[in-house]
């Protein structure tokens, strides 16, 4: 992440709450004119740029604010397979998580019979 | 009858597709209700778009502008196309995270693990089932109900309701969750250009074109207001803001975010939602004022995009257009019956030893069961039950599933949180919905023709309790206000006065 970036998520953030706000658009509320293009009534043709804009603010959303740390986590659980994988002698080992069952543990199961701890990380 | 046969192919080709998905199917859980989580950018835009859009955004968006104007397109579709993409940005990809790196299937198999907790996931599946079935049966309906009308009566509604349910059925039990993305392909790409294919036509058509048909209701006093927001309340326009976070707590949703076959996925449905909305919504809602003019005094004002069509578009293009309407019907409907199915099979089967004791590929067996048996009851229950009951019961489940929003938040982001608090908040959930439901009815005999004032229920309380046309409001806002800020409150105390799931397990979630 470049230093700047930071910085910038917050003004995205701040842009986001922004948007929220101007949705409720009270100044447009008992007007028809001007119609834009002839056609559009102020109050509908506002709410046809906000769309636009959302999608530019969600742009930027995408650009400075992603949250790519979320895949770390997910890497270290695939690093961890495929070190398995290139340890044993199944060429293809498959990495398929248990979750079922009420009470059973959760633990990694690999095709080539191992099984290992879900590793700690985060979701948030 | 021309409309009708091209829909007729239309309906051919979604149950071919569905069927040729049966031939890349694994036999395992994974691949049948996630499509073995390998879902590209575009595909997963497209399907996430499908799942969400209903008959109600192309008939309904329409039928609403009829009689309530311009201002159903900023209550409705700016606000979604806000909401939703956030709701997808900030919990769709964390939901996708933790499904990746734990292999969950449902929400509530994350809920059980990152609680701790069992029959409190089970009440969680109960309300977000409750909720969800209403939906599916409506859409049922909405289809056999499209059918008819693209017609021109020709076809039973009985009829068109079988018919969507065989589709639907067929596409599922065979594809899949695979069987229902590569028919969304096809079905978003339909109902994105059906707006403005249908406006282009129109526009062309009318007298005078679009202008003149504007300025004749900016100059009648009495369709004045349908340019204007002037008869709709502020208070409950920005109600309505909140309504979009059920989105992302519809089964349906949710599931499609454990499908993305990586968090980049995630990108290109961030971004496009906005647009995608607007495709949609401001053909129809524009063409629904405008029908005001060339279609006076319709009594089912959801047709008046369709009695347009027949009036002004050649037959076969109406037929297009037709399948453009059943394709938004059968991309949400797919994805309802698949997240019942994998509800049942996931939280409820397997959960409590189905698994264990019948094995993975008689899951399927199972979901594929259920996929007809609930197919087959939704399409009886449509046939009996009058469509009003259900509509209000639509109106409760997006109300209902944004009050249950605090709790996905809160697992995804809040250490402290608990398994009491989220019980709270379905609790408070149902019985809201449950108060609600009378105090609908009660005030039923009292209710103002549309257009008039709202009254109150209870004289002694004032404003604080109001019945308006068709529904409840508090102090002038819609039930989600009290329903979600009661949610929100109820999980932060009862999570701070309970004790909170073992430090292994928040360790497992939140660590990075």
């Amino acid at each position: 992440m470049n230093p700047g970036q930071p910085k910038l998520k917050i003004w995205v953030f701040l842009l986001v709450a922004g948007l929220y706000v101007l949705h409720q658009d009270f100044w447009n509320w008992n007007d028809v004119e001007p119609l834009v293009f002839g056609i559009l009534p102020i109050g509908l043709a506002y709410h046809v740029a906000y769309s636009l804009v959302t999608a530019l603010v969600m742009w930027a959303l995408v650009k400075w604010a992603w949250p790519g740390h979320l895949i770390s986590a997910i890497s270290s659980v695939e690093n961890r397979s495929s070190q398995l994988q290139s340890a044993g002698n199944n060429p293809k080992p498959v990495c398929n998580f248990e979750i079922e069952g009420r009470h059973k543990q959760r633990t990694g199961n690999f095709s080539d019979g191992r099984k290992e701890e879900l590793p700690p990380g985060g979701c948030a | 009858m021309t409309p009708l046969i091209v829909v007729c192919v239309y309906l051919g080709v979604v149950a071919v597709i569905g069927a040729a998905a049966y031939r890349r199917g694994l036999g395992n859980t994974e691949d049948f209700f996630l499509a073995s989580r390998g879902l590209g950018s575009v595909v997963f835009f497209l399907s996430l778009f499908a799942t969400n859009m209903t008959a109600f955004s192309i008939l309904g968006s329409s039928g609403q502008a009829y009689h309530h104007g311009i201002g159903v397109y900023g209550l409705m579709a700016s606000s979604s196309g806000l909401v939703i993409p956030l709701s997808i940005f900030f919990l769709g990809t964390r939901l996708w995270a933790v499904g990746r790196r734990f292999g969950f299937q449902t929400p509530v198999q994350f809920y059980r693990a990152r609680w701790e907790c069992d029959h409190i996931g089970t009440v969680i599946f109960a309300i977000t089932v409750i909720l969800l079935v209403p939906y599916m049966i409506i859409s049922i309906m909405g289809g056999g109900r499209v059918l008819h009308d693209i017609s021109g009566g020709i076809l039973p509604y009985a009829i068109g309701c079988a018919l969507v349910a065989l589709v639907v059925t067929v596409n599922v039990f065979f594809g899949g969750l695979r069987g229902a993305v590569w028919v969304n392909i096809f079905q978003t790409i339909l109902f994105l250009l059906f707006g403005t294919i249908a406006l282009a036509i129109i526009s062309q058509s009318v007298q005078g074109g679009l202008s003149e048909q504007i300025q004749r209701i900016a100059q009648n006093p009495e369709t004045k207001p349908l340019l204007t927001r002037e008869n709709l309340s502020q208070r409950i326009f920005w109600s309505y803001s909140l309504i979009p976070l059920s989105s992302i707590m519809f089964p349906h949703m949710a599931i499609m975010c454990f499908a993305a076959k990586t968090i980049d996925a995630f990108k290109k449905t961030v971004v496009l939602y906005p647009l995608a909305i607007m495709a949609v919504w401001l053909p129809c809602v524009y063409l629904g004022v405008i029908g005001t003019q060339t279609e006076p005094g319709l009594k089912n004002s959801d047709g008046v995009l369709l009695q347009m069509l027949s009036h002004y578009a050649p037959a076969w293009i109406a037929g297009i257009l037709g399948a453009g309407i059943i394709s938004a019907v059968l991309g949400s409907d797919t994805h309802q019956v698949l997240a019942a199915s994998t509800l049942f099979t996931k939280d409820l089967f397997n959960h409590y030893g189905g698994h264990e004791k019948f094995g993975e590929s008689k899951s399927v067996l199972f979901a594929r069961v259920f996929i007809l048996v609930v197919t087959c009851v939704a399409y009886l229950v449509a046939l009996i039950t009058p469509m009003r009951i259900f509509e209000l019961a639509v109106r409760f489940a997006f109300s209902g599933f944004a009050a249950l929003s605090p709790v996905l938040v809160a697992a995804l982001f809040w250490r402290r949180s608990t398994k009491y608090g989220a019980l709270a908040v379905a609790l408070w959930v149902g019985i809201s919905l449950a108060g609600l439901y009378f105090l609908q009815k009660y005030s039923d005999s009292i209710a103002p023709m549309p257009g008039q004032p709202p009254v109150p229920i209870f004289p002694a309380l004032g404003s604080f309790l109001e019945r308006s046309a068709s529904q409840i409001t508090f102090y002038g806002f819609l039930p989600v206000v009290p329903m979600l800020a009661g949610s929100a409150v109820l999980m932060t105390v009862v999570s701070l006065l309970t004790k909170q799931p073992s430090k292994a397990t928040i360790e497992k979630f939140f660590s990075k």
